[in-house]
Formats: C-alpha cells, sequence, structure tokens
C-alpha cells in the first residue's frame, strides 16, 4: 500500500530523479569498473584482446605469491579478528563489566581509525627501533620480528575485531534466553551449550562481521605497504604495476584488480550462501540478566575485556604520545615539544586544508544525493528502486585501490580529463561513501509514515516541495549521522587518493604515508594525531545524535 | 461544493482484483460512507480519488470534469488521515496553515482562516503547541481543520476514528456531522463501524471484494437489503436455510414465487420472541432450546438452538420470568413470516422478498 504511493502523483519529479540517479551511478561506478574490465583483456602494447593477463596472474610466480599472501592476509585477519571480537562480545553480553561505555566507545574509535597508522604506530613499539623491542632488549629478551606476514595479521586483528564485536554483542542480546535454558535443561550446559546452542545463533552475526573483516583485510593498502617488507599482497602490487605503468596502458594493474573485486564477491557470495542455510526466525525475546562478576573470575573478564579494548587503541595513544615528543628533523631528541606540529604548519598546511576541504565537499555531495536515493529507494516500489538497493553495495565490495585506477583509467582525456583534479579526489571518495549515507538516511526515512507525506501532496504541495519541506526535515537525524558517517571514511582514505593525487592535492593520509616510508615519524603522529582527533569528534557527535550508537558503526 | 461520479473505475494490485466496476454518484453536500469488511478495497478507491496511485481503468469526474489523470497535488481533495498524519516538525497553526500557503493565500486572511477553523474545532487554545503534546482526539481534530481549512471541493477520510477511545469517537463522530454540515462538503467517509455508518451518513455504501453491494439511505440499508451480504454485515441478523419451505419441519408461509429449497430465512433477533404460552395470532412457531441468557441493561440477549441444531440469536425486552430459565430449558421461538427477508443461499446471494 504505501511503497507505490506517489507513482502517479509525481511522474515527472521522481521520475526525473531515478534517471539521474542512474545516471550517476552508471558513469561514477559502472563506467570506471567496466573500463577496468575491458583494459585487463587487452594485450598492453597492441591493444589486442588477450587473456595473456589473467594466466600471468595464475602462473608468474610475482602474482601468484601476491595473490597467496592476499589470501593468507585476508583469512588469518579475519580469523583473529573473530579470536579477539567473539569472547569480547561475550563478555560484554553476559557479565556485569564495569565501565561498559568506556569499552564499547573505544572500540568504535579503534573501528573509525585507518589501519595504516595501527601499522605505523605498532613499528614504533615493537619493530627493530621499537620502544617495547628496546626496551626488552636491554634485559636481554629479543622478541619476533613485527615485520611481514606477522605484522600485517596482527593489524588487521587489532583494527577489525570491532566490527565482529559489534554484530555478535547485538546478536547475544537478541538471544532467547529461554533457548539457553531448555539446552540446559536438556543437559547440555557449560562450553558445550556454547558450542552447541550459542554459537549457531549467533553465526549469522559472526559471519557477517568476518566477511566485512575479511573483505576490508584483502583491500588494504597501507598495511601490507608500511610493515610488510617483502611480503607483497595484490593491493600493494597493483599500486606498483600501476605506478610503473604509468604511461602506457595500465593492463597489469587493472587485471589485479579485477582478480581483486572478484575475491571481495566470492567471499560475499559464500557467506551468503552459509547463512542461507541457516535462518532463524527470532521471536520476541526474553532478556537474560547480566551475570554479577566476583573474585578471581572478575579480574579475568575485566582483563579480557579491557585488554582486547586497549590492544585496539594503542595506536592511537602512540601517535598522540609520539607527536608531542621532541623532534630534530627525523630524529627524536628526547622530552617533549610541539616541534611536529610547528612542522606540519610549515610543510604540510596544504595536506590538512585539502583534506578538509575534500572530505566536506564529498560529504555535501553524499548528503544530497542520499537523501534524494534514499527517497527512492524506500518510497517507490518498483523494479529500478529495488535495483538501487543491490547496486549500493556494490562500493563496499570495490578496493579504494581499484576505483581510482578505475576512475584513471575512464577519465583521462577529452572534455572529462578529470587526472590530477581534486574533483577526481572528491567524486572517488563520494561514490565510495555514498552507501552510508544512504543507509542512515534511509533507516531513518522507513520510520516516517508515508501519510505524512500524502498529506502535504493532498494539501497541494508538488512532490518536490514535499521532499523539501516535509521530508527533509524529518529525515535531518538520519542525514546529519550519515554524513558524520562519511565524513569520518573520507578524511581517512588512503588507497584510492594515493594513485590520484598530484602535488597539490595531497591529503593528511598520503602524506602521512609519505612520512612514514621517509622515517618522518614526528610529521606522520602529528598528522594522524589531527586526523585522530577530528575523528573521535565525529563519533562523540554520533553517539550524541544517534539513539542507537554503536549501530552506526557497522 | 462538489459532486462526484464515479464511472466503471477499476484497480487490480498484480492478479489481486482490488477495485472492480465502481460505479457512484455523490451529489453536492453529501455524507457518503463506504462500509465494509477489511480488504474489500475501501482505503483502494479512496486513494485513487485522491489520486495516491493509478485507477486501471474509469473516470472520475468531480463538477463535470474527469480529474483521473491529474496529479495528486493539484486535485484539490482534503484527506483526513487514519493515523492523523500531523506534520511532527511544526506547531498546530502551521500544520493548519500548510495547505493555504501553497495556495499562496494572503499572511492576513491565512491568519484568519486558521483562527476561525481552529475555534470550530475547538483546538483554539493549542495552536502554538507542538504536535506530540496533544492527545489522539486532539490530533485527529488538527487533521481535519487541516483538511477543511483549503475547503477542498472534497473531503476524504479513512477511517479517521478508528485509532480512539469509544467514547471519543462518538463525541468527534457528532462534532465532524456538525462541521461538515456547517459547510455543506461532500465527504466520503469510510469505516468499517456499522453503527458509525449509520450514525453519520445521508448515504452508504457497502462494500465486498471490490464491488458494491449497495449505496442507499442508512434506514433502506438496514430494511431492505440488497442481498444477503447487506444483510449479514450492517445489523445482526440469523439466516434460517430453507428445506422444502419448512425449519425443522414447521412449515413457513412464504409469497408466491419463492423457491422452497436453496434460499435462507433472515430474521433480526429483535423481531424474534420467545413465548411460553400459546403464540399470537398470525406468528410462526418454532420449538427451541435455550442455550445462554445475557442481560445486558436496556435488553435481554438469548441464545438459543433449534431442533436441527441451528444456532439463532433473540434480542427481547428485559424479563425476570426469561432471565430465571434454565439452561437446556425447552421454549418457543415466534416470528411475524412478513418481517422475514429470504435470500438466495451463498454470501451475496439475491433478496427475493
Ligand atoms: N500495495 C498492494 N499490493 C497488493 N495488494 C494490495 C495492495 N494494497 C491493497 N491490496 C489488496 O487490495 C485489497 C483491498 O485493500 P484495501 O486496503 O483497499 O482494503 P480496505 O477495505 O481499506 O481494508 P481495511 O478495512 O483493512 O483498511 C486487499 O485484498 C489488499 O490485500
Ligand atoms: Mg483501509
Amino acid at each position: 500500500m504505501t511503497g507505490g504511493s506517489l507513482r502517479l502523483s509525481a511522474p515527472s519529479f521522481w521520475t526525473w530523479i531515478m534517471i539521474a540517479a542512474c545516471v550517476m551511478l552508471g558513469v561514477l561506478l559502472f563506467w570506471p569498473i567496466l573500463s577496468v574490465f575491458i583494459i585487463s583483456f587487452e594485450d598492453a602494447d597492441t591493444g589486442r584482446f588477450t587473456l595473456e593477463n589473467y594466466i600471468q596472474i595464475f602462473t608468474r610466480r610475482y602474482y601468484v605469491s601476491a595473490l597467496t599472501n592476499t589470501l593468507i592476509v585476508g583469512v588469518a585477519g579475519m580469523l583473529g579478528a573473530c579470536l579477539l571480537g567473539v569472547p569480547l562480545a561475550f563478555c560484554m553480553s553476559r557479565f556485569q563489566l564495569r565501565g561498559r561505555t568506556l569499552i564499547s566507545t573505544m572500540a568504535v574509535l579503534t573501528l573509525v581509525s585507518p589501519p595504516f597508522i595501527g601499522a605505523y604506530a605498532w613499528i614504533m613499539l615493537l619493530g627493530n627501533n621499537g620502544a617495547i623491542t628496546n626496551a626488552l632488549g636491554a634485559i636481554g629478551i629479543d622478541i619476533p620480528s613485527i615485520y611481514g606476514m606477522a605484522g600485517i595479521i596482527l593489524i588487521f586483528s587489532l583494527k577489525f575485531f570491532p566490527f565482529i564485536y559489534l554484530m555478535t554483542e547485538n546478536a547475544l542480546n537478541g538471544i532467547n534466553k529461554s533457548l539457553e535454558d531448555a539446552a540446559e535443561n536438556l543437559g547440555c550446559s557449560g562450553w558445550r551449550r556454547f558450542r552447541k546452542v550459542t554459537l549457531p545463533l549467533v553465526f549469522p552475526a559472526v559471519s557477517t562481521g568476518a566477511i566485512i573483516s575479511f573483505v576490508l583485510s584483502i583491500a588494504d593498502f597501507g598495511t601490507p605497504a608500511i610493515i610488510g617488507r617483502g611480503v607483497r599482497t595484490l593491493s600493494t602490487i597493483a599500486y606498483t604495476q600501476y605506478t610503473s605503468e604509468m604511461g602506457g596502458t595500465p593492463t597489469m594493474a587493472v587485471t589485479i584488480s579485477m582478480v581483486m573485486i572478484a575475491i571481495s564477491m566470492l567471499a560475499l557470495l559464500i557467506q551468503r550462501r552459509m547463512l542461507a542455510k541457516r535462518r532463524y526466525a527470532s521471536s520476541m525475546t526474553h532478556k537474560r540478566q547480566r551475570a554479577p562478576l566476583h573474585g578471581a573470575r572478575s579480574v579475568l573478564v575485566h582483563g579480557v575485556s579491557y585488554g582486547i579494548a586497549l590492544a585496539g587503541m594503542v595506536p592511537a595513544f602512540v601517535v598522540i604520545w609520539t607527536s608531542f615528543l621532541a623532534t630534530n628533523g627525523p630524529v627524536f631528541s628526547g622530552g617533549f615539544g610541539l616541534d611536529s606540529y610547528r612542522r606540519i604548519m610549515a610543510e604540510a598546511p596544504d595536506a590538512v586544508m585539502n583534506s578538509f576541504i575534500f572530505a566536506l565537499c564529498a560529504v555535501a555531495l553524499i548528503a544530497v544525493v542520499s537523501s534524494l536515493l534514499s527517497f527512492i529507494v524506500v518510497r517507490r516500489e518498483s523494479f529500478i528502486s529495488g535495483l538501487l538497493d543491490l547496486i549500493l553495495m556494490v562500493p563496499y565490495l570495490v578496493p579504494g585501490v581499484v576505483m581510482a585506477i578505475g576512475f584513471v583509467t575512464t577519465f583521462n582525456s577529452g572534455w572529462y580529463n578529470l587526472v590530477g583534479t581534486a574533483t577526481m579526489i572528491i567524486l572517488i571518495v563520494f561514490i565510495r561513501r555514498l552507501p552510508y549515507g544512504v543507509r542512515s538516511t534511509s533507516s531513518v526515512l522507513r520510520q516516517v509514515k508515508p501519510s505524512i507525506e500524502e498529506a502535504a501532496i493532498a494539501l497541494g504541495a508538488s512532490p518536490a516541495k514535499t521532499f523539501l519541506k516535509i521530508t527533509v526535515p524529518l529525515i535531518m537525524p538520519g542525514i546529519i549521522v550519515g554524513s558524520l558517517m562519511s565524513f569520518i571514511t573520507a578524511i581517512n582514505e588512503l588507497s584510492s587518493t594515493l594513485i590520484v593525487y598530484t602535488a597539490s592535492t595531497v591529503t593528511m593520509p598520503v602524506k602521512i604515508y609519505l612520512s612514514v616510508v621517509d622515517g618522518e615519524f614526528g610529521v606522520a603522529a602529528a598528522l594522524s594525531t589531527v586526523l585522530t582527533v577530528s575523528t573521535g569528534l565525529c563519533v562523540f557527535l554520533v553517539f550524541r545524535l544517534s539513539e542507537d550508537r554503536e549501530a552506526n558503526f557497522v | 461544493m462538489a459532486d462526484v461520479h464515479l464511472k466503471r473505475v477499476r484497480k487490480s494490485y498484480g492478479n489481486v482484483m482490488a477495485l472492480s466496476e465502481i460505479n457512484i454518484e455523490i451529489p453536492t453536500g453529501t455524507f457518503f460512507t463506504l462500509l465494509g469488511p477489511s480488504g474489500c478495497g475501501k482505503t483502494t478507491l479512496l486513494r485513487a480519488i485522491a489520486g495516491f496511485h493509478t485507477h486501471d481503468s474509469g473516470e472520475i469526474v468531480v463538477n463535470g470534469t474527469d480529474i483521473g489523470k491529474l496529479p495528486a497535488h493539484r486535485r484539490n481533495v482534503g484527506m483526513v488521515f487514519q493515523d492523523y498524519a500531523i506534520f511532527p516538525h511544526v506547531t498546530v497553526r502551521e500544520n493548519v496553515a500548510f495547505g493555504l500557503k501553497e495556495r499562496k493565500v494572503p499572511r492576513a486572511e491565512i491568519t484568519r482562516r486558521v483562527d476561525d477553523i481552529l475555534e470550530k474545532v475547538q483546538l483554539a487554545a493549542y495552536a502554538d503547541r507542538m504536535p506530540h503534546a496533544l492527545s489522539g482526539g486532539q490530533q485527529q481534530r488538527v487533521g481535519l481543520a487541516r483538511a477543511l481549512v483549503v475547503q477542498p471541493t472534497l473531503l476524504l477520510m479513512d477511517e479517521p476514528l478508528s485509532n480512539l477511545d469509544a467514547k471519543l469517537r462518538v463525541d468527534l463522530r457528532r462534532e465532524l456531522r456538525a462541521v461538515q454540515q456547517s459547510m455543506d462538503m461532500t465527504t466520503v467517509y469510510v469505516t468499517h463501524d456499522q453503527e458509525e455508518a449509520l450514525a453519520m451518513s445521508d448515504t452508504v455504501c457497502v462494500m465486498y471484494g471490490g464491488v458494491i453491494q449497495q449505496a442507499a439511505a442508512p434506514w433502506e440499508i438496514y430494511h431492505s437489503p440488497a442481498n444477503r451480504f447487506v444483510a449479514a454485515f450492517v445489523g445482526s441478523n440469523n439466516f434460517i436455510p430453507l428445506v422444502n419451505g419448512t425449519i425443522a419441519g414447521v412449515p413457513v408461509p412464504l409469497a408466491p414465487g419463492i423457491p422452497g429449497n436453496g434460499a435462507e430465512l433472515a430474521l433480526r433477533p429483535e423481531n424474534l420472541q420467545i413465548v411460553t404460552g400459546t403464540p399470537p395470532e398470525g406468528m410462526v412457531t418454532l420449538p427451541a432450546t435455550l442455550d445462554q441468557v445475557a442481560f445486558t441493561g436496556r435488553e435481554v440477549s438469548v441464545a438459543l438452538h433449534l431442533e436441527n441444531g441451528q444456532e439463532v440469536q433473540a434480542i427481547c425486552a428485559p424479563d425476570p420470568a426469561l432471565l430465571g430459565l434454565p439452561r437446556g430449558a425447552r421454549t418457543q421461538l415466534a416470528f411475524d413470516p412478513s418481517r422475514a427477508q429470504v435470500f438466495e443461499s451463498g454470501v451475496t446471494g439475491r433478496r427475493l422478498s
């Protein structure tokens, strides 16, 4: 009844918006992906059709090892994240912990901080010249190297566990207590009950979180680039190939990109398949009481929970601490000082400015477009609106490196030549983060009764005017939260910007990456602190503005 | 201020036929009620008139012009919603002024007309409140004021009172009718409460399965229902099948031309009497067994069953003797055959007498 309600009354306005939305997604999303797809079948020199690029990827050692490395870090990062996220979720949902809000806030902060900051923060602690390495070295203990595979997996586990924690906790809280009681009553208790009853019930949530971690792990560029040393992954070699093929046709870079998209899609499909077989109707829940904690058990549970949450926050503490260390050039000269901040004021004011300007432009676009798109998705029941909903999943699956290569190979000539412009950076961030905006606005719009809009129409307001005067004010909370969420991800964007930036369009994440590569840890720390603080501020605002706090972040 | 004429209006959702061949004429100033069970197409018809969705074919003629192709915001049709649909982000006054602003009415006139209408619906004191600080009944009146203030050619209301408690419903019913009459506003009103329909309407239109069963004045709907569905839906009725012209072996005098089989006698509970002595002249009496007697104050409702097991409801004047009868008591049920109506069997069976 409600769905197609405005179909007749609004043939022109919303039909135009729908057409515009399709054109926009076609140009900014499908065209780049399609051109990447086509180029991957071209011979670099002759431009003829060939399968040679794919054959190389699956036969040449350089590529095969990157492919295996990618899969290994993806799977291991995902498992590591589960090992941290599931116990934390269990402790949080089953026991009376002190400082619950603190723990979940730390988890969210971990979630929103970019992984490359984690990578170099851990280097500063456990690297060859790291604080902990040196301290332990002084008392004669050698710790294994943080560089390479182990480091990447450590960073991914610590970075992505909050996805799993937040989703699993939500699911655990939703389990009907009677189910577990019934199991206990039937003689199944303790660990066995957890394995046989509880775990299967939260499996959909855990697996969704796990897939997100996997997709983000294989797409991440900064971490393997900073801490990987010899370990190459698909995203780092895509970047290297792209820079080395610069000028010519980037056939190998785009072929790698296609393989990355394929892996992400495959992961999503596998997860869907697994979920399809397990569908549990959840009934009205009989909420469980959280168990009180005493004695050794209390110490253990608190220790585990705070340990996990704090481990995720270590990078933030490290960069903030480091940013206030006195430096002399790239060397820390002992004691505290504001040298690093002075240096970024002198050397990288444009990086700071650019970051904010680009992010704000992208967010403004996202706010406008996502409110229009969510109206189409929520209010107009048609084939196309269903399709739009599905299409908006695509940006989640396309790694940033791939999106950027797609843009560069598409918008590179004639009047639509955007190579090297700020516009390109803004558009890439816009299209990649649009789904966040649409998701949060449409969830608010679903709560607004369509009859309120119909009342305005019946009173003579045109569809466009109804949208502006009635719908927009009512979904404003969703638009604001969506904008904050997209701002957080926009300002931290590294992987795509690194491909398309020029001297005049440097951003903070790019500058941080370059500084780390150059060993300028002080500058990197000061910039990271600026990023972390702006991100934290947005998180604070989302918490203030939204009732369902943590749910906004997963 | 408008006469409405629906001509052969059809609407289906996929293969669900929601409206089939709707033909209605509504003269100016009429309070026209659509009455029917859930899912019979009332809302669908109302929304087609308002323009919230297209109908498949047919015409919606208002004052001589077909508005069926006009977008909803240009139809000048007022609508009062079941869930009030008050704009939650602006005050009562701004809610009511919304349509006037859309029509570019001068500011001074807006103030005057809003004040007038708020007076009329007794909300003058609440003009500057936000909607969430109003009770359900007050919100409903804001919805009414908002629709009326623009003086629409036609006012549509979809179960506007169904979310309110019984007492408020009766009060608002009266207010609503008074306002409608004072403005002489052609009104299409949807309800599935038959009492509400009978009490308020000039014309009651009974719908079933997307088809109009009967459209007539309340008296006529109640006393001469066009078919078995209307007889069953409006007021209560006992339907007793005829077998070879008899009920449980007792012959019933029927008008000529009425078949002795495949027809049902419709007896309103208030037309049934329980007699203990000799039945009055001209009445048909049926032996019956008492199941339950319920005293509701003004009357006594009695449940019985006939010898063939058929259950029957009767409504009688309160009588201590009746209330004293034990469960299972044998008694006699009497009715005047001239007050009985005969219908063909089947949900929408034709009326035969
Ligand atoms: N959007 C839709 N898609 C498919 N079928 C629908 C849709 N809307 C209504 N219907 C069907 O059309 C028929 C009429 O629905 P309608 O809402 O008009 O009933 P109604 O008389 O208003 O009922 P109620 O008294 O419950 O409000 C129903 O069978 C319903 O299931
Ligand atoms: Mg209805």
